[in-house]
C-alpha cells in the first residue's frame, strides 16, 4: 500500500513538473537559450512542451507503473533473482531514453533544423530530467522491501525513506 | 544448572540426540537463570551402531555451530555448553580391542576347574551360545549379559578417566560449588544394552555420590517401553538376536526391578512408551541398525525438561502422560505444550529458513563483491558492513564460510530429526506437529514456511507472515544497534523472527 502512494505522489509531482513548471521554465528562463536565426520559438515551445514532453510523460509513467506491478507481483524469496531486476531496469531505463531521442528527432528536431547546438543539448538534458523524475525517482522509492537497492542510486537515500513492503 | 545426561545403548543414543536439539533450541534453559550447561556421555558397547554415530553427529554439528557463532548471540544459544564426555564402551573398557565373551570375563575354564557348581550355575543362567557371544557388537538383546558385564565394573576406576572420569569429576566440581546438578539416564528397557545398562549403571551412579557424599544431585531417568517392532527377523545364521517377542519380557523384568522397595536409586523416573508401534527394519546392531527418530525419544527428553527446578523431595507423586486422540498425536499432547510446540517450531523454521533459503543465497554470492551481492539481499548490508579491505568488502571470508557451513550442517542435522520424528509415529497413528515435506533440505529456494507447523489455524496468520521474503524484509528493517555482525548476528536476529507465538 505504501509503494502505491508513494507512487501516485511522485507522479503527481513529475505530472506538476512536466504540465506546470516545465513550460513556465521554457517560456521564462529557458527561452533565450532556444532563440536562434529563423526559428520560430512560440511554435517550436508548442510542440516541445505540448507533444514531446507529453509523449515522454506517457512513456515514463506506464513503465513505472509496469515496474511497481512487476516488482509487487514477482516473489522475491532468492537473492540472485532479486538482482535480476536491476538488468531489466536498466534495459527500462535505457528504452525510455531511446524514445525520448526518437521523438526529439521525429517530433522537434527534424521540424525544426535551425535549432541551434546549444538549444539540443538544453532539450536532450530536459528529457533527462524528465527520465530521473517520471522513472528513476519513482522506482527508488516504490521498489518495495526486497528491491530496495535494485535501482541504482537507491542506496544514497536513507533506509527509512524507502520501500514499503 | 549444570545438567549430565547419559545415554545407554542405541534408543539412549536417541534420546541424546533429542536432547541436544532440545538445548539448542532452549528448551532445556530455565526462566531467568543462565543458560543451561548439557554434558552428554554415551554408554554403548557397538562401536559401530548407527544410532551411536547419528546422535554423536548431531552433537559435533551443534558444537562446531555454537563455536561459530562465537558466543556473541544474544538470543540463540547464547552460552550454555554443550559437553562431549565420549562413548564408554563398557566391554573395551575391560576387554581393550580383543574379542570379549561372558566365558572370559567370568574365566569359565578355571571356574570350573576350581569351582565345578559354580560353574554349573553359570550354565544354568546363560546358554552356550550366550557365553560365547562376541561383546563387541552389543548384547543382542539379552539384559542379563549386560548386567552381569556392566556391574563388574568400578565407574572411577582409571582406565575410565576419559569418559566417566571427567564426567564423575566435573559433577563432583558441580556440586561441591554449589551448583544445581542434575544426572538424567536415557534408554529402553526393552532391549539389551539399555535393560541392562539404566539400572546397573544407575545404581553405580548412586552408589558414587554417596561416598562422594553428594546429596544435591538428582539421579533421574527415561526409561523407554517397547515402542517399534521388527518388520522381520534374524535367520539361523544370524546368531543371537534381539527378537521382538522378548520385548515385553524384558521391559516386565526391568520394571519389576525398579519397583522394588529398596530400589531407591533414582529420584524420578519417566515411563515412555507407545501403543502404536513403529515397524523398523531387523538388525543385528552396527551400521545397519539406521532406525529414524521417534516421538517417545522427544518425550524421553522432554523428561529431562520436567525435572529441571525441582527439588529432590518433591517427587511423591506419579504423573501420567497420554494423548487426547486415540488416532492422533499432536502439539497439545506434549508436555509444556505451548512452550514446546513454540521452541520446537522456532527451530523447524530457522532451520528450514536457513538451509533452504539464507544459505542458498550467500552459497551463490560467495566471492562476490559484498556490493553487489546486496543489490539482491538488502538484508546483508545490516549483517555485513562493508569495510575498507578486500577482504571485509567481499562476501565470503573464512570465518563467514565457516560459520556459514556449521550452521548448514547443523540445520540439515535438525531437519533430518525433525523429519523422522514427524514421519515414523508407527501404526495409523498420525502426526499433526510439522510438515515432513516442508522439512526436506533441497537446493530451490524456498519460498513460504505455511504448513509447516501443523495443528493450527493457518486463518490466523496473515499470509505474508509465512514468507520467507517477508521475513528477509523484516531482517532489513531490524536497526543495528549493538547486534552482532557477520553470520553469528544474521542466525541470531533469524531466530528472534522465527518466533511465532
Amino acid at each position: 500500500m505504501r509503494n502505491l502512494v508513494t507512487v501516485v505522489v511522485l507522479l503527481v509531482v513529475g505530472s506538476m513538473w512536466t504540465f506546470f513548471a516545465l513550460p513556465w521554465l521554457l517560456e521564462t528562463v529557458f527561452l533565450n537559450s532556444f532563440a536562434s536565426p529563423g526559428l520560430q520559438v512560440q511554435q517550436f515551445l508548442d510542440e516541445v512542451t505540448g507533444k514531446l514532453f507529453v509523449v515522454f510523460w506517457c512513456c515514463n509513467v506506464s513503465v513505472v507503473l509496469l515496474w511497481v506491478v512487476r516488482t509487487m507481483q514477482r516473489r522475491a524469496a532468492s537473492a540472485a533473482r532479486v538482482a535480476a531486476m536491476r538488468t531489466r531496469w536498466w534495459t527500462a531505463a535505457s528504452l525510455l531514453l531511446a524514445a525520448g531521442l526518437l521523438l526529439s528527432a521525429v517530433m522537434v528536431l527534424f521540424r525544426f533544423p535551425q535549432l541551434s547546438p546549444g538549444g539540443i543539448i538544453l532539450l536532450l538534458a530536459l528529457l533527462l530530467v524528465n527520465e530521473a523524475l517520471l522513472f528513476w525517482l519513482p522506482t527508488v522509492f516504490a521498489s518495495r522491501g526486497s528491491y530496495r537497492l535494485v535501482v541504482p542510486g537507491a542506496q544514497l537515500f536513507p533506509k527509512v525513506l524507502m520501500g514499503g513492503s | 544448572m549444570k545438567l549430565f545426561a547419559v545415554g545407554v545403548g542405541g534408543s539412549g543414543a536417541k534420546c541424546l540426540e533429542a536432547a541436544i536439539h532440545l538445548h539448542t533450541m532452549g528448551l532445556l534453559d530455565q526462566e531467568e537463570s543462565p543458560p543451561t550447561e548439557l554434558g552428554v556421555l554415551f554408554v554403548e558397547p557397538d562401536r559401530q551402531s548407527a544410532l551411536l554415530q547419528r546422535a554423536q553427529t548431531a552433537l559435533v554439528r551443534t558444537q562446531s555451530l555454537h563455536k561459530a557463532l562465537g558466543g556473541v548471540t544474544q538470543h540463540f544459544c547464547p552460552g550454555g555448553e554443550l559437553k562431549d564426555y565420549g562413548v564408554w564402551n563398557p566391554v573395551e573398557s575391560v576387554a581393550g580391542q580383543g574379542s570379549l565373551t561372558m566365558a572370559q570375563i567370568y574365566t569359565k575354564h578355571t571356574l570350573q576347574h576350581r569351582s565345578p557348581a559354580l560353574g554349573g550355575l553359570m550354565d544354568c543362567l546363560f546358554t552356550q551360545e550366550e557365553q560365547k557371544l562376541d561383546l563387541r557388537e552389543g548384547f543382542r538383546g539379552r539384559p542379563p549379559i549386560g548386567s552381569a558385564l556392566m556391574s563388574a565394573i568400578a565407574l572411577d576406576d582409571s582406565i575410565h578417566a576419559k569418559t566417566w572420569g571427567r564426567f564423575l569429576g566435573d559433577v563432583r566440581q558441580a556440586a561441591k560449588g554449589g551448583e544445581e546438578v542434575c544426572i538424567h539416564m536415557f534408554g529402553s528397557v526393552f532391549g539389551g544394552t539399555g535393560a541392562s545398562g539404566v539400572p546397573t549403571v544407575g545404581q553405580l551412579l548412586r552408589n558414587w555420590l554417596k561416598n562422594e557424599g553428594i546429596q544435591r544431585a538428582q539421579l533421574n531417568a527415561s526409561l523407554l517401553l517397547p515402542y517399534f517392532n521388527f518388520k522381520d527377523h534374524g535367520t539361523k545364521d544370524t546368531g543371537l538376536h534381539a527378537e521382538a517377542s522378548n520385548f515385553q519380557l524384558n521391559t516386565g523384568a526391568a520394571l519389576q526391578y525398579l519397583s522394588q522397595e529398596d530400589n531407591q536409586d533414582f529420584d524420578r523416573v519417566y515411563l515412555l512408551g507407545s501403543d502404536a508401534k513403529v515397524a523398523y527394519g531387523f538388525s543385528i546392531g552396527g551400521a545397519s541398525q539406521a532406525n529414524g527418530a521417534h516421538l517417545v525419544e522427544l518425550l524421553a527428553a522432554l523428561g529431562l525438561r520436567d525435572s529441571l527446578g525441582k527439588t529432590r523431595q518433591a517427587a511423591e507423586a506419579a504423573y501420567t502422560l497420554s494423548r487426547h486422540n486415540q488416532s492422533s498425536v499432536n502439539w497439545s499432547d506434549l508436555p509444556d505444550s505451548a512452550i514446546t510446540r513454540r521452541a520446537m517450531s522456532r527451530g523447524a523454521r530457522l532451520a528450514v529458513v536457513w538451509r533452504n533459503n539464507i544459505s542458498l543465497d550467500l552459497e551463490a554470492a560467495n566471492g562476490q563483491s559484498l556490493k553487489r551481492f546486496c543489490v539482491g539481499a538488502p538484508w546483508a548490508t545490516r549483517f555485513y558492513p562493508a569495510g575498507s579491505s578486500e577482504e571485509a568488502s567481499t562476501l565470503g571470508s573464512r570465518k563467514d564460510k565457516d560459520a556459514r557451513l556449521a550452521a548448514d550442517q547443523w540445520s540439515e542435522t535438525l531437519l533430518t530429526w525433525l523429519k523422522q520424528l514427524c514421519s515414523s509415529t508407527g501404526g495409523a497413528l498420525e502426526q499433526k506437529l510439522l510438515n515432513p515435506a516442508k522439512l526436506q533440505v533441497q537446493q530451490m529456494h524456498l519460498e513460504s514456511l505455511a504448513d509447516l507447523v501443523r495443528d493450527r489455524d493457518d486463518g490466523q496468520v496473515p499470509k505474508r507472515e509465512t514468507d520467507v521474503e517477508y521475513l528477509k524484509i523484516k531482517l532489513d528493517r531490524r536497526t543495528s544497534g549493538g547486534n552482532p555482525k557477520g553470520t553469528a548476528g544474521l542466525l541470531d536476529t533469524l531466530w528472534e523472527l522465527c518466533d511465532q507465538p
